[in-house]
Parts: structure tokens; sequence; C-alpha cells
């Protein structure tokens, strides 16, 4: 057990303990049970920079996509505590439980609040809830964007502040601190510690539409399995966003300038058919910083269909198609895949979501 | 003695109005508060809170298995309770929100009210009284 869950646990079993009566608690948790198949033979399609398993070669994947969080908090008066582990995918283990969320937040107003602790990158639009597959109508986020929003957590604080004028709520949110993970990319295993991470963004909500805009620079230092520096860089994105969902369509995007990676917009169009939802997805991406062939302007359409299954169940499927030279998305151990010209591939998935 | 036939369909009509009146005042759901409560609160805030941005209030719910419930958001975001959940699932699993606390009926929710100056529940339009008062009316 690593130091982080154990902390967890530690604290969930004090606040047990000693919670004063009045106090209020909450448990929920969330999961997601889900197939990914692709006809890809030479390499695995896998929707996350941080992961060296995934769906191939036409076996069905039932560890990318699927997961399972449990969330306690504490609250009382103007203080919370929140703590949520989530057992899903990580490097090459199924179903790894650690600690996504510990943070305690102080509320000194109705608009202003202070967390501190272990935090989700707030990267793009949807980056804090991307796990909880029944928030979302799609499997997992856009992939051929998301997978640029890997570091999905770091250790540090963030001050939110918000005001309503009329009908429209403001908020800003400041994030400051670090974070590391561990990675593999072309046969290869490496270390990366990124530091002086700030970021800012800000949202602007006005019934049924939500506008978006967040600014994020950090030092990335990576590092091979010998402990030996093999790359550095001080990077930086802009990122604007939004969504517009009143019960019946959603109109969802996000354009997102990531210096050193890739420039990367996605389109979304929903439609709700009672308990169905029909959302088709398009992404394009302009790969950065690697000279391969073919390896610039890579993107494809996903098409997927939801069922809501009463209210805390839903079913979905999915189809997308990922060209091979979307280099981020596939992992494999011979080089000469990343070489070779592109193709496209039919990714198809299955899912059951719940919440509890 | 027989009834002019103007006056006929005039108490025909009247009749099926006060017949159909219960079912008219069932279709109204209160949103209602404490009476101390001093706040004004739009039909948008109302929505944020019961989404799970509760602030400095208490906001009760009803399980998902009452049939005023579904209503209740049908009439107030217009929305699913499974919309509404996934909805709420993105606030309380980014530390955004936290849904409101379900309590087993529509009269526990009203007793709650009734007894905390910041608490804010719904309950069917005919069983308002004098103990709480009405923020809303969702026709």
């Amino acid at each position: 057990m690593n130091p982080s869950r154990n902390t967890l646990l530690l604290v969930c079993a004090a606040l047990l303990a000693a919670g004063p009566a009045g106090a209020d608690w909450d448990l929920r948790g969330f999961g997601t049970l889900a197939a990914v198949r692709s006809d890809e033979p030479r390499a695995a399609f896998k929707p996350d920079l941080l992961v060296t398993e995934g769906a191939e070669d036409g076996e069905l994947d039932w560890g990318m996509y699927s997961n399972l969080g449990v969330q306690l908090s504490w609250r009382a008066q103007r203080w919370a505590l929140t703590g949520q582990a989530v057992a899903r995918r990580r490097g090459d283990a199924d179903f790894e439980p650690d600690v996504d969320w510990l943070y305690l937040k102080w509320q000194p107003q109705d608009a202003v609040d202070l967390k501190l602790g272990r935090l989700v990158m707030p990267e793009f639009m949807i980056s804090d809830y991307r796990f909880v597959g029944y928030a979302l109508p799609t499997i997992g986020p856009p992939a051929q964007a998301y997978v640029y929003s890997a570091l999905t957590r770091f250790d540090g604080g963030q001050l939110g502040l918000q005001h309503d004028f009329g009908e429209v709520r403001l908020g800003v949110q400041a994030s400051a601190g670090k974070t590391d993970a561990d990675f593999g990319f072309m046969g290869f295993d490496y270390t990366i510690d990124v530091t002086d991470i700030r970021s800012l963004n800000a949202t602007l909500e006005y019934r049924d539409l939500l506008l978006r805009a967040a600014h994020l620079e950090a030092h990335f230092h990576v590092f091979d399995t010998q402990g030996n520096l093999a790359f550095m860089q001080d990077a930086e994105f802009d990122a604007l966003g939004a969504r517009y969902d009143d019960g019946r369509w959603l109109v969802q995007g996000e354009w997102i300038d990531r210096k050193d990676l890739a420039e990367v917009y996605y389109l979304q169009l929903g439609r709700r058919f009672g308990a169905f939802q029909l959302t088709g997805t398009y992404t394009q991406a302009d790969i950065r910083g690697f000279d391969l062939p073919d390896q610039r302007d890579v993107g494809g359409p996903a098409l997927s269909l939801r069922y809501d299954l009463g209210s805390t169940f839903a079913i979905k499927a999915q189809w997308e198609r990922v060209p091979t030279n979307a280099i981020w998305l596939w992992h494999s151990n011979d080089l000469m895949f990343y070489l070779q010209p592109a193709q496209d591939r039919d990714i198809y998935s299955v899912a059951l979501d719940f919440l509890f | 003695m027989r009834m002019p036939a103007s006056q006929s369909w005039i108490a025909l009509l009247v009749g099926a109005l006060l017949a159909a009146a219960p079912a008219l005042a069932a279709e109204r759901i209160a949103v209602i508060a404490n009476p101390a409560l001093e706040d004004t609160l739009s039909r948008e805030e109302i929505a944020r809170l019961f989404l799970g941005r509760n602030g400095s209030y208490r906001v009760y719910d009803l399980p998902d298995r009452s049939p005023l419930k579904a209503r209740f958001y049908e009439k107030l975001l217009g929305k699913t309770l499974a919309q509404v959940n996934a909805e709420r699932a993105r606030l309380a699993f980014s530390g955004r929100g936290t849904p409101p606390e379900e309590l087993i009926s529509a009269k526990a929710v009203k007793s709650a009210v009734a007894s905390d100056p910041r608490a804010i529940g719904y309950i069917d339009g005919r069983e308002v009284d004098e103990t709480v008062k009405v923020l809303l009316w969702l026709e």
C-alpha cells in the first residue's frame, strides 16, 4: 500500500472516530464496466498517456475504461474534508486503487473557497470528472483530445471565487502545486516530475450555457529508469471551452493549445430521445515536437449511444475512428509502428456506468 | 322544471371544473423554506441549490422512487432524474457541490424545513400550510 492510501485511511478512521455530532457525512461512488476492441494488430489502443496496456488485435480489453470510485466527505460549518479513491488502470495494472482527491476545504463565505491537499488538475473542461462515466454522454472523454490531459492530479492548493451578475455566474479558480507520474512510450519507461504548476481558469455560466477559459504553466522533467534526465521543458497551454445542454440538445467543444505537444480541438453534438442520447464527436489534432512521417494533422470521428436505465445506471455503445499516427493513443514496443504510414483504425466500446 | 340548455351547459362545465380541481392542485409543486428565512431566491438560484451547489443552505430532496421528485425536476429544470443525477455527479465528484440530503417522504421534508431556518425543500402544493413559506410555485 502506498503512502497516499495509508494517509487516506488514517484520515478517514480519525474522522469516523472523532467526528463531532451534527457534522455531515456523505459516502457515494461511481463505476464503469467497459469492454474495448481495436482491429490494429501491431499496437494497443490506450486513450491515456500513462498506461501501457490497451485494446489490440481484435481482442476485448476490459480494463481500459473500467473503474470503481468511492468518495467520503465530512462537512461541518465552513470546513470540509473529502477523499476520493479510484481503482482503474494505471500503468499495466487493472483496477489499481489510488487516491485521486484528498483535500481540506475552507469556505469562509459562500463565494470563496480554499482547498489544500491532493486535487485534480483543472486542465480541460471535463478533466475533473473524466473518470465518472455516468456524468458523460460518451465512453470516456474525447480520446484524441484528453490524451494530452494525462497528469490527472496534483498536490497543492486551489483558491476558488465566484460572483453572480444577475443570472450570470462568474467563477475563477487559481491553482498551484506539483505532481509526478510514471509512464511508458515507444517501449521505454520514464518518470515525469512536474513542478511549479500554476493554473488559472475562469467559467461563465448562464442557464444551460457554460463558457470556460484556462491557462496552465509548469516545469516538466522526464527521467529514464536509471534516473538520468531525458527531457526537460517549460510547458504551457491555453484552453477555451463551451458547453450548452438544455436537456434535449448537447453542444460541446474545446480548443486546446498545448505548446509542447499539440493543438487540438473537438466538437460534440448530442440529441436526447427519451432515455436515449446520440452523440457525435469530431476531433482534430496537430501534433508537435516529433519529426515522424504523417504525424501532423491527425483526427477522426466518433459516434456514441447512451441509454439511461433508471436514474443511476446507463449503458453505452461507441464507435470511433483513430488513425495510427495519433501516436500518443497507441502503445507498441515495435518502433517501426510509429514510423509507418498512417492507417485509420476502428475502435468499438460498450459500457455500463453506475452511481451509488 | 326543466333547466334551459345554456344553463345545463354551464352546470356541466362548473361540475367538470370542480371535479378536476384536486388534480389541478396536485400538479402544483411548492418550493418551501422556513418562514424565518428572509432571503429572496430566484428560480435560477433555486435550480443551482437543488443541483448541489447548496452554499450555506440545507437542501432536502426525496428518493428517486418518489413520483413527486421526477415531476419536480421536470418542472424546475426540464430534465429527467437520470440527467439530474449526471449533473450532480459532475459537481459531487469534482468537489464543486454536494447533492441535497434525501428524506424518506414529503412529510419529512416539510417537517425538516419547518424546524430549520436555513432549510429548503419541495412538497405537493396541497400540503402547504403556515409552518412553511413558499419560495416558488411550479405549475
